[in-house]
Formats: C-alpha cells, structure tokens, sequence
C-alpha cells in the first residue's frame, strides 16, 4: 500500500499552483484522503459492518452455535428484563468501572507529572512501571496470586506486621471487586501515564516560566498549567478506559471466573458464558447489544461533559 | 490519473470482500450440516483430526501422543492430526468450530458435556459401530445410554470416575483413629472427624480439619451427600428435584460440620488455605470426598492415604456418582473418517493402550479385563484398595445429565453456596436453586 | 533561607529554581522509587513460588522462599512444550500486527485530522463505535468470516486486522496530528509539497511519541492476546506464549509452580524488547515537546 502512491507525488504537487482551479486542488486532496482512509474503510466493512450484522440478526434468534438459528422475535430481549443475573453482571460492571477508572486516571497523571522530570536512573524507574504494563493477564493472574492469595500472598504478610487479620481479598464477595480494580490499576496505570507524558511535553515550557515570573506556586501552575494543559489527553483516557473498562473480560476469566459466587460476574463474562458454555449465542448477542446501548449512553454523557472542562491548545 | 488507478482495485476489492461477507453471512445463518472435503487424500489416506485436553506435556498428553503413534502404525492408511489444549481453552475454541464446522472428528468430551453436544446435533450415535462389540466388555456403556432420553450412545467410554472417602493414614495413626471401614455412617464419619480436629498451635483455629464438607467440586461435596440423605438431584421425570427434606438434612449436616462442630473448614476458609482441592495433599484435611482423578493430586502432596466406600445415609444409600468420559464423533464428519474415527476410539479400548493410561492415575480403565490386571490393582503408589472405585461405580448414578448440564448445574451451586456461606437459609437456597435450575432446563427446545 | 531568596529573585534569578527542584526532586525520587519498588516486587514474590516444589507450593502454614530453589522447574517446562517455537510465533504475529496497526492507524489517523476527508464526522463516531462492540460476541461471526477466506489455523487473522486500522490507533494518531500547527502544512503546500510528502516528511518526523506509544501498545496487545489465538490457532507448532502458558494447566493435577515458571519466562522476550525500545520510545517522547 505504502508503494503504490509515491509514484503519484507529482501530480498534487501542481496542484496549489494558481493556473490550476481550487476546487480541482480540493478534488484531489479529497481522493488522498480517501486513499488515506482505506484501511478503516475496509476494517468498517469487514470487522464491524458484517460482524454487527451477523449480531443484529443473531439477537433475534435462538443461536446453539450447531444448528441453524430460529427465529424467536424479541423473546431474548424480553428474558434479559427478567434476568437478575445479568442486571446483577451490570452492577457489578458499572462497580468496577467506578473504582478503575478514576483512580488509574489519578494515578497515572501523578506519576506523569513525578516522572516528567531529569532525574537520574529515568529509565530504570520508568522500566519498573512498565514491567505490569507488557506483562499479559495470563501473567498478571499468576503475579497477583503471589500478592494476594490469602494464604501465601504477601499483602496479607504486610497486613499481618501491623497487627491486622488476614483478608480474603478475591476471595471474598465484598472485596473481590476492589481488589480486582486495584490489579487493573497496578497493570494499566504505566501505559496511560505514558499518554500523559506525552501530553506533557507537548505544554510550552515557556507557560510554566511565565507563571513562575507572576509567583504562582507548584500547585498553582499543576492546577491552571498542566491540568488544562493535559485535559485533552485525559479526556482521551476517560473515554477510552471507561469503554474498555464495561468490556473488561480477560482479568476475570483468567482471575476469578466471575467468583466467589457471582461477586465479580461482569457482562462480558456473562455473555461469553451464555454463548460459550451454554450454547446460547443468540442471548449473548442480545446482551452485546444492551451492553453496547450503555456504553454508548455513557460515552455521550462524556462528550456533552467535554465542552465543560476540556481545553485544546 | 494514477490515483484513479490505485483507488478503483481498492474500491473493487472491498466491493469483493463484501460480496464474501454476506455469502458468509448467508452460510452461516443457513448452514446445514455439510461435512467440507471428505478427507481422502491423493494417497489413498483418510486425515482425521483428534481433539482432547490434556495439561501439555503432562503424562495424559505424552501417553495420548505415544498411542496416536501406535495407532497410525497398525493402520496405515489413517493419518490424525491432533488438536490439543487445556481444558478451558479447548472447549472455548470448540464452540467456536462447530459453529464454523470446523470441529474436529473425533473429541474427547468430558462425560457430562457429551448431552450437551448430543442435545444440540453435533455428535453421531454410535449404536451402530458399538453393537460390533461386546458392551459388556467395558465399564461406563450403560451410564452414556442413560444419559440420553432414548438411550442412543452419543459417546464410547474413554476413562471412568466414581468417588470414595479418601482418608491422611498419618493422620489417622496420630489421632488414634480407626480408619474408615465399609460399615461407615454420616454418624461415625462426623465422630472421627471431631477426633481428627486439631488446633496445634492453639490459636482458637483448627490447624488439621477431620473431614472436608464443602468443595466448589460437588461431585466431591454436596451432591452425593444430597443422595445419601435420600433427596435427588434430578427426578426420573428429568426434572430439579432438588428441595426436598433429604437434601435438607443433607445441607444441615453440612453445616453442622462447618460451623456447630466445626470439624470442617467453612467455604471462606476453604480458600484461605488454599484451594479446595489442595487441602488434602496439604494434609489440612484427614477426609474428603473424591473421585478417582484425586489419587494424583494427593500422591502429589506426598500423602500416605487410603480410600474407603463413601459412608451410608440413614437409609443406607452412599449416594456413589460417575462420570465417564467419552469419545465423541461430529455428526458433521463423512462417513470414511467417522469410520477412521470409530477405529480410533475401539483402538483406545483395546487391553494395551487402557494399559497404558491407567499407569497415568488418571482414570479407571473403561476395559473390564485391564480392571482385574496387576496394572490397576496392585499399583505402585497409594491408594492399595483400588477396587473401592470400582464397586463404587457400579452402584454409581450419573450426575443428572441433559442437554443444559452446565448451566442448570451453575445455577443450583450457585444457590446453594450461597445457603453454605449463611447467605442465605438453606429452604430458601433450595428453593431459589430448584427454580432457576428448572428454568434453565425449561427454555432448551432440542434441535431440529 | 527560602525567604530571603524570595526577596531578591532579580538578582540572582537562577538559585531559587534549582534549591526548588532539589528539594522536589528528593519528594519525586521518594513518589517514584517507592512506586517503582510495588510495581515490581510482586514478580519478584511470584519467582520465589516458581521455585518452589508442588508440596511446597500448598504447603500450610505457607512457606515464603523456596528451600531449596527447584531450578528444575524452569527446565521442566522447557521439555514440555516447545516454548521457543511459540516465542517465535508470539514475535512474528506481535511485528506484523504492530507495522501493520501503526502505518494504518497513522494513514488514517492524517486523513481524519489533517484532510478533507468527506463525512469525515460519521467516519469518527463510526471508530468510536466499533470500540464499543465487544469483541467477545464478535468472535463468531469473524471465525465464519476467516473460514471462509481460508485462513484458520494461519497466522492472518491475527494480523490482517491490525493492517487496518484500529480505533484506539486512529484516535491517538488523529490526537497528535491535531496537535500540530497549520502553519507546517501551509508552508509545505506553498513549497510544492503534495499529501504524500507532507505525511511522510513533515507530519509524521512530528508524531515519533505517538508513534512509538502505539508500537509498544499494539505489540503488548498483541503479545499478550488470548481468545482469538485460542480459537483461530490449532497446530502444535502455530500456538502463541500465553497459550502455551495455559496449557500447561491441568484439570487435575496441582501444577502452578510450573504455570508461574512459564508465566514468568514468556515475560522476558517482552522486557528485553521493551528495555531496547525505550530508549527510542523515550527519546521520541522527549524531544516532541520541545518541536510542539
């Protein structure tokens, strides 16, 4: 793909020239767009159109995965209103998202702001937190355990030095949750602190000097300097993560299975479980959807927001 | 204009792929079962692909990979390719190819799955290769055929379980115990288990628990117990039969174990000190239940045990259960390689290769004659009384299976953890968990 | 003293900032040594449980350091499986992906961003939506999609979506582009330069952090991934890391020493790629905002 049009670098190069009419040049420009564009195109046709289709189609149906699907109208839709195990999935989805997103937001701009400065050993340090970060959840799930096994996991060791009795942590039906989050935030807090670093070094220097002559402290110049300075980018990690947060299947799967009971049964291991291990791949697109109408109603409450507190440069 | 020229193919090719998706589409939402290319090769040679799980390059899969081996050289002109995987992994992906069609032809299905697969059309019955044998001659035919409403065979026996009291000798000794015998009673096993509980450090907590009541397993936990207290599981009518006074008392006894006498570790601090499973072999336990597949675990521990019948009810009934795991052939194979398929399967039943599996510990050999061989009888690490397994099979009833195990199982334990945390009161756990057991089984319409 | 330097900062201008800095620096140094200290000593207690025997591993009361370390472990796994051969399958399918998802994502991302690119708004809510499909459901009907092209048991379907872009791609790259002034662009048109040329001369030198931010990314995505290669990969020798992980689980017999070891060893090809990339991670990181 990259070969082919560096053959055509002359033509546009006419383009801007005067003898030529604008809205020829704007003619071209807009077929290199569309060039520019095609991967997506092709990835909205062949990785989201038929993909949505097939769901959309499925949803109605009653789908084994054998044998050919039946037609059930919108009994999948109206089973879900019914289903406590799915409303409950929700709850728990949203729980976490609620505890995630925040604080990893919160942490990795801390440790943006801490590591975005000369000191020495950088990249050691900056090394360390990402040893989470490229480990993968098959690897997280066996590291966590070494954590937080309540038998032989040291954080309930450090719990013990200062005189405090051991706790269950995913073990138990109130904690799992949390503790879920908190090895989210341990693995992904490295790769949005990197968004931030770079939305770091994009602010003018020269900001933070000027707001230096006029006497404005260190929390003066994080608060009206780097805060608005990195909002674009943090609205980028609200979004993202919030979305990727309500799909949060892998960590579970490979953590918990959903348990204990079902305390941290999240809607995408629900819905992997219906069409997975119970044959029902047209309940599960129905889920699919109502997962994906929330997401959907939750990222536009974040773009309206937007316009509040979000500033570009 | 070049850019015309390096746009339009692009145009043209998405136009082509969108052509493919929805004959794709089409395909699949109209798909019968069509078997793809027959598997005979230029050669003369039939290809069959072999699934099953196995932890890799365990002894299970090294000995599966060894007898593939033997098996292609006493049939030259069959060639297996092998799909193997974890347990979890294998059947996600299963799922996935037959609803692709591109499951393998063979599988080996965990006993209580082979409903499910059945239910759903994608296995072929095997009545018909199996009446060139003697049904007789192997453990577990019967157990298959019961699981199916019309008793077709939806899968030959490929190794068996059934469950037995394991029991810590040391521990025994230690405590002055007398060791389990086949008399037992929920009576005298709750007696030893008191004498058995020790608190060795004397932090008011039990550092040697007598007996293990609860397990996530409850094949190894409540289940048989729901059986030997007189209540079922699933009624003959196929229906939950779940909430009834045997499997009350059932579940009081449990309790009564976990928190009145606590002889046995509630479902928290069953976690706290490991997995359920890892109690035993810690020596953490003196008893539990478990089902053949336990020896390894336990020998892994290093543990010098023994097994003994399941104790009796008060009716007398142990509440014994089996599972046998099966071979299973895809409905959607030709018949050339469900025919090399079925070779397989007979070829794994034959004397030498249940020899050769049962030296892995996994299984009870599915050959009758191989179960009265030195080979499974007089083996070289605990426990010495094999043959507990085997009269605990033939009184063994299946695991109330149908085409919606897994989920209307889930459901059940579920509920009725919930009653065994004190989350909940067991008449209504049982309630909850008999409805939306019923419920799931309910909503299934069988294929076709 | 800090007083008495506030009062005079015209005279010597350059001696608060750097006592300032030092005394922040020890509070940084504090903030990220402890912070780096808890990101990584996990590993180090997950090592320990990699050394340790089964009987060990279960022991009660539980045993903190192997004793004695079972280095045996390690090469155990090696006989196993052939872990070689799946780093090298994780390696190939991770670079394809990550060249693919980076000139795609960057293409894309430009023309969203720096072009007149038509319906250029749908296109957007277009990408944020596809993010929100689960992709768990999705499975199916891109298992039936890759059958029928006849690329199961291959590497493609692994690889040919990263060729095309992939939402958290675009918006990255749409982000950084954004962030580039117009004037780079106008001058370069005013100089002859075409869309090409201005991509690849004057845009994308612009982007190297975004750049490198998404390799790292997508390979780590890709590295790690689980489900798809579960479902679309079958041959023994095609099998990624984390999948040959995995199947070291039994489903009876207790041999998490051993899935730890594996665990751990996977992570290494990773690390060392990562503590190699840095360097010009970093570097492409520091230097944008100085350009910016």
């Amino acid at each position: 793909m990259a070969g082919a049009p560096r053959k055509t670098l002359r033509t546009p190069r006419r383009a801007p020239r005067s003898d030529r009419p604008a809205h020829s040049a704007r003619r071209v420009e807009r077929r290199w767009a569309m060039l520019f564009a095609t991967p997506y195109l092709a990835h909205l046709v062949l990785l989201t159109a038929w993909p949505v289709l097939a769901l959309a189609y499925l949803g109605f149906t009653d789908y084994d995965t054998v044998s050919s699907p039946s037609w059930t109208g919108l009994d999948n839709y109206s089973r879900l209103l019914g289903d406590e195990a799915f409303w409950t999935s929700l709850l728990n989805t949203g729980y976490f998202a609620l505890i995630f997103v925040p604080l990893q937001t919160v942490v990795a701009l801390a440790l943006a702001v801490a590591l975005n400065q000369k000191l020495r050993f950088m990249p050691l340090l900056r090394g360390a937190y990402f040893v989470p970060v490229v480990s993968s959840w098959v690897v997280m799930a066996y590291v966590a355990d070494a954590v937080f096994n309540p038998r032989l996991g040291s954080a309930n060791a450090v719990l013990d030095w200062f005189g405090i009795d051991p706790l269950m942590w995913l073990d138990s039906p109130v904690l799992v949750i949390p503790t879920l989050a908190l090895i989210a935030v341990w693995k992904g807090a490295g790769y949005m602190m990197v968004l931030f670093l770079a939305a770091l070094q994009a602010i003018p220097q020269e900001r933070y000097e000027a707001a230096r002559v006029d006497g404005a402290g260190a929390w003066g110049r994080f608060r009206h300097i780097t805060v608005p300075g990195v909002s674009g980018t943090t609205f980028l990690v609200l979004v993202l993560s919030t979305i990727t947060t309500l799909q949060a299947f892998e960590q579970v799967f490979v953590m918990t299975g959903g348990g204990p009971g079902d305390a941290s049964e999240l809607t995408v291991l629900y819905m992997y479980r219906q069409g997975f291990e119970y044959f029902q791949m047209g309940y599960a697109a129905a889920i699919a959807w109502v997962l994906f109408a929330v997401i959907l109603v939750l990222t536009l409450i974040q773009l309206r927001l937007q316009k509040r507190w979000v500033h570009y440069a | 204009m070049p850019i015309r020229s390096t746009t339009m193919p692009i145009r043209r090719a998405v136009r082509t792929r969108t052509a493919a998706s929805a004959l794709a589409l089409t395909m699949a939402l109209t798909a019968t079962a069509c078997g793809g290319d027959s598997g005979g090769a230029a050669d003369g040679k039939t290809t069959i692909t072999l699934g099953y799980y196995a932890e890799a390059g365990g002894p299970a899969d090294g000995t599966m990979r060894k007898l593939v081996k033997e098996f292609e050289k006493a049939n030259p002109t069959i060639r297996v390719k092998i799909e193997s995987a974890d347990y979890d992994k294998f059947h996600t992906r299963l799922r996935t190819q037959l609803a692709g069609r591109k499951a393998p032809d063979v599988w080996l299905s965990d006993g209580v799955l082979v409903q499910e697969f059945a239910g759903r059309g994608s296995l072929r019955d095997l009545s018909g290769y199996a009446s060139e044998l003697n049904a007789d001659d192997y453990l577990g035919v019967d157990l298959i055929k019961k699981g199916d409403p019309k008793g077709r065979l939806y899968g030959f026996p490929q190794g068996a379980q059934s469950t037995a009291l394991f029991y810590n000798k040391k521990l025994f000794k230690d405590a002055g115990v007398a060791e389990p015998t086949a008399d037992w009673t929920y009576d005298d096993l709750l007696a030893a288990a008191k004498k058995l509980t020790k608190d060795t450090n004397g932090d008011g907590k039990p550092d040697v628990y007598g007996f293990r009541s609860y397990s996530p397993s409850f094949v190894e936990s409540w289940w048989p117990m729901v059986e030997a207290f007189g209540g079922e599981v699933l009624g003959d009518d196929g229906k939950v039969a779940i909430d009834s006074p045997g499997s009350r008392e059932a579940f009081d006894w449990m309790l009564k174990t976990m928190y009145e006498d606590k002889v046995a570790p509630d479902p928290v601090t069953t976690e706290a000190l490991g997995k359920s499973q890892t109690l035993f072999p810690s020596s953490v336990v003196a008893m539990q239940f478990g089902i053949y597949a336990r020896i390894q675990t336990a020998n892994q521990g290093k543990v010098d045990f023994g097994v003994a019948p399941l104790p009796k009810g008060p009716d007398g009934q142990r509440g014994d259960l089996a599972n046998i795991n099966a071979w299973v052939i895809n409905r959607a194979a030709p018949d050339a390689r469900a025919e090399a398929a079925w070779k397989w399967i007979e070829f794994f039943s034959g004397e030498k290769p249940q020899t050769d599996w049962t030296a892995i510990g996994e299984a009870i050999p599915i050959n009758k004659k191989v179960t009265q061989t030195p080979a499974f009888l007089s083996p070289e690490t605990p426990p010495a009384e094999r043959k507990v397994f085997l009269d605990s099979l033939a009184d063994a009833d299946d695991l109330g299976l149908n085409p919606v195990w897994s989920e209307y199982t889930t459901a059940l334990a579920e509920a009725v953890t919930g009653a065994l945390n004190k989350e909940s009161s067991v008449p209504d756990a049982l309630k909850t968990g008999q409805d939306e057991a019923q419920s799931a089984i309910d909503r299934f319409r069988p294929a076709g | 003293m800090p007083e008495a330097l506030v009062e005079q900062p015209r005279v010597r201008p350059r001696i608060r900032p750097r006592t300032r800095i030092r005394f922040g620096r020890v509070a940084a140094y504090l903030f990220v040594g402890s912070g780096a200290l808890l990101m990584v000593l996990p590993f180090l207690a997950a090592l320990f449980n990699s050394l340790k025997s089964h009987a060990q591993y279960i022991e009660v009361p539980p045993v903190i350091l192997p004793d004695p370390p079972q280095w045996s472990n390690y090469s155990q796994v090696w006989d196993r499986a052939p872990f070689g051969t799946y780093a090298l399958n994780s390696f190939v399918i991770a670079t394809a992906a990550t060249v693919g998802n980076v000139l795609s994502s960057a293409m894309v991302g430009h023309a969203l961003a720096r072009m007149r690119l038509p319906a250029r708004g749908a296109l957007l809510t277009a990408a944020l939506g596809t993010l929100m499909l689960p992709t768990v459901v999705t499975i199916i009907p891109s298992f039936l999609m890759f059958r029928e092209f006849g690329w199961l048991d291959t590497f493609l379907p692994l690889i040919v979506p990263f060729w095309l872009a992939t939402p958290f791609g675009i918006f990255l790259m749409r982000q950084s582009f954004l962030a580039i002034p117009q004037d780079f662009q106008e001058a370069a048109t005013l100089d002859g330069a075409g869309p090409w040329r201005i991509f690849t001369r004057i845009h994308l030198p612009l982007v190297k952090p975004a750049l490198a931010t998404l390799s790292v990314f997508t390979f780590m995505a890709s590295w790690g991934a689980v489900l798809e290669p579960t479902v679309y990969l079958t041959s023994p020798d095609k099998l990624t890391l984390p999948l040959g992980v995995m199947g070291l689980r039994g489903q009876f017999v207790g041999n998490d020493q051993l899935v730890t070891a594996a665990a751990l060893m996977s992570l290494v090809p990773i690390l060392v790629l990562f503590v190699v990339a840095q360097r010009y991670f970093v570097r492409g990181a520091m230097s944008a905002g100085v350009k910016g």
